[in-house]
């Protein structure tokens, strides 16, 4: 078992199996090696630990993808989802964002991967309006972008 | 005080209004949870909308506005060339602001020999580019 420590000072106790699908906790046990000492992640809460354990346990056992996949090349990819991921994903923005920041600094790119595509999902076919409502975003643009902007449109639509 | 003067220390007064509301929303901007995660994963969702956009909308160009939300994502697009390395052929403005976007990044070029209707704006971009 592996002990892990969140910044809200939950200790948890993972099987290994379920938490190497994170290569940073992965790379730290083969560094390390066997210790009775918790793993401490300043940069989790607990309840997002519990949402991202799930994520593992629901893979357990499941081949981990290749380390070597750019992730520059996740932006190629198609925005297909499987079905217990996008349930999974089903949560509140904030949580959303969560999950991905710590898929992020745990290095799970299958749970990383799936976060930017229900992302973009969200995104996709919104106007930057709609874009600024979804995420509660103001349009900041000072009147020369705005220009900018209106002529960036205009050659969009002139073809 | 002149009526001249009095409109022009009004007009200042409302420009810095204006930029102070500027800041205002650029700070609450910081405040979205989206704008909390790392410029190369916004950058990445950018790229996942924008290849989405070109494989299954008829507006190809239509991706663009993803870099018209606020201030914060234009500079992260601005900064990904890869978003801009897939060269379209629609426009050649578009095609120019492209290849400037694009920095060093290597270039992806589809050409489709366009309908008549396109033609002249598609081939004048293709040879902008091959110039």
């Amino acid at each position: 078992m592996v002990l892990l420590l969140t910044s809200d000072n939950e200790m948890f106790s993972v099987a290994e199996d379920v938490i190497k699908r994170s290569a940073y906790i992965k790379n730290m046990l083969e560094d390390v090696g066997e210790s009775d000492l918790p793993i401490p992640l300043p940069n989790v809460e607990s309840n997002v630990l519990v949402k991202i354990l799930e994520y593992c346990e629901h893979y357990r056992g499941e081949p981990l993808p290749a380390s070597d996949v750019d992730p520059a090349e996740i932006g190629d990819r198609s925005l297909d989802i499987a079905d217990w991921d996008q349930k999974y994903m089903a949560v509140d923005q904030e949580m959303l964002f969560e999950i991905i920041l710590a898929a992020n600094y745990l290095d799970i790119k299958s749970l990383l991967d799936v976060g930017c595509k229900t992302v973009a999902k969200m995104m996709k076919g919104k106007s930057s309006e709609e874009i600024r409502t979804l995420f509660n975003i103001a349009n900041d643009f000072t009147p020369e972008e705005e220009a900018q902007i209106r002529k960036e449109n205009a050659w969009a639509e002139c073809r | 005080m002149s009526v001249q003067k009095h409109r022009r220390l009004i007009q200042s007064r409302v420009q810095e209004l204006e930029s102070e509301t500027l800041a205002l929303k650029t700070l609450h901007n910081t405040l979205s949870p989206i704008n909390s995660l790392p410029p190369e994963i916004l950058s990445t969702i950018l790229r996942l909308v924008q290849t989405a956009i070109q494989k299954e909308e008829n507006e190809i160009l239509s991706w663009i506005r993803l870099t018209h939300v606020c201030q914060h994502w234009r500079a992260v697009s601005l900064s990904c060339a890869s978003l801009w390395s897939h060269i379209s052929f629609e426009n050649p403005l578009f095609t120019n602001m492209m290849l400037s976007r694009s920095n060093n990044a290597p270039l992806k070029v589809h050409f489709d020999v366009p309908s008549p209707r396109k033609k002249p704006l598609a081939y004048h971009a293709l040879q902008e580019v091959l110039q």
